[in-house]
């Protein structure tokens, strides 16, 4: 059965996914670098003073000044990039986090003895294996569910043929349901 | 006006899991991090030091202080920029192959109890929350089996042991509604 809501397939293939990460991440950091550039242009840019002493102190002092500068900028560079990861980190790992936590739930259902249906992937998931292994899982064992309850009405319809006969029937039943249930250990 | 037809299905809530989704980007923080401290620190000893050759030196040939330090600007920028895109592309990969590599056991698991074991375990490896889910997986697989043995005990006993008809029939329905416990 496929994963996928509607039969579509999936449109976030592998490629999509870490172009998306590469670009994205391409241009958090280079964005992140261009304003640490600016930031040191506009703190560098004043003219010197024209006389040979006031430039030697202007030089001297920007020297003495440079350290909370540059703490500040890479500290304001270190916040951007960490919110811009934990966006990016966020917004794709969504479509593996989103079907595991349904999943999840799915599972917390049927311990829980309620009814399970098929789990459908949405738009963009990026876990189509593992929500086919189990959709797999719980489509074979309702078939052989479905076999086991076959095998023992049909004994019930070969018993209401004939009475006499209905217990050997019943019991070659139980003897193919046992058979049957053995494929599982 | 037409609708986007997948607009329904999207997951509105992009948090789902902080933890799992957190995770990814706190190896790339930390990345950031260190190139941003070690790039930063040899930037502040080159422009101090390029800063005092040049006050030192009584040569002034520059406008503005930027023309004395342009050149290690730019150097050092350009390595934090390549350190960082690298490095947190290689964090993001690792991170990256931890998970498929625990979802492919996952995936394992389903695989193995569709063909009929529901008793080796899956034995995940990774982050605690792909760990956590194998264990659920064992369960549901140990639940499942639980169900079936109990069916196949009540089936032998059935044939094995002298019932009266009547008693016989009566464990024959209670037989059946155990069936259809397993996946309701």
């Amino acid at each position: 059965m496929s994963p996928w809501r509607e039969g579509k397939s999936g449109p976030a293939t592998g490629r999509a996914f870490w172009g998306r990460f590469l670009l994205c991440w391409f241009a958090f950091s280079g964005l992140g670098t261009l304003l640490l550039f600016l930031y040191h242009y506009l703190y560098l840019t004043p003219p010197l003073p024209g006389g040979y002493a006031a430039v030697y102190y202007a030089l001297r002092h920007l020297a003495e000044t440079m350290l909370p500068v540059v703490v500040l900028s890479f500290l304001a560079y270190i916040l951007f990039l960490s919110g811009a990861a934990a966006w990016l980190c966020i917004s794709l790992l969504h479509k593996i986090a989103g079907p595991i936590f349904g999943l999840e739930k799915v599972l917390g259902t049927y311990l829980d003895g309620a009814s399970v249906r098929p789990f459908f992937m949405r738009h963009g998931d990026l876990v189509p294996d593992l929500v086919s292994a189990f959709n797999g899982f719980v489509s074979r064992l309702r078939k052989d569910r479905q076999r086991w309850v076959g095998v023992m009405e049909n004994a019930d319809r070969l018993c209401l043929q004939d009475r006499e006969t209905c217990r050997t029937e019943m019991e070659k039943a139980l003897a193919e349901l046992t058979t049957l249930l053995s494929r599982y250990h | 006006m037409r609708r986007n037809p997948h607009f329904q299905f999207r997951r509105r809530t992009k948090l789902v899991n902080p933890k799992f989704q957190g995770g990814a980007a706190i190896f790339i923080i930390a990345v950031v991090i260190a190139a941003g401290a070690l790039v930063g620190f040899l930037l502040f000893r080159d422009l101090r030091q390029a800063l005092g050759d040049a006050s030192a030196s009584g040569h002034f040939g520059f406008p503005t202080p930027f023309r004395v330090v342009s050149d290690i600007l730019i150097r050092h920028l350009l390595a934090l920029f390549a350190l960082v895109f690298a490095g947190g592309a290689l964090a993001f990969l690792w991170y990256m192959h931890i998970i498929r590599r625990g979802i492919s056991q996952l995936t394992e698991a389903f695989e193995a109890a569709e063909k009929g074991d529901l008793s080796s375990p899956s034995s995940v490896r990774g982050f605690r929350e792909l760990v956590n889910f194998g264990a659920e997986i064992d369960e549901v697989r140990s639940h499942t089996l639980a169900l079936i043995e109990e069916v196949r005990e009540e089936a032998k006993a059935m044939r094995t042991s002298d019932l009266s008809q009547g008693e016989f029939e009566k464990r024959w329905e209670a037989l059946k509604e155990k069936i259809g416990r397993i996946v309701p």
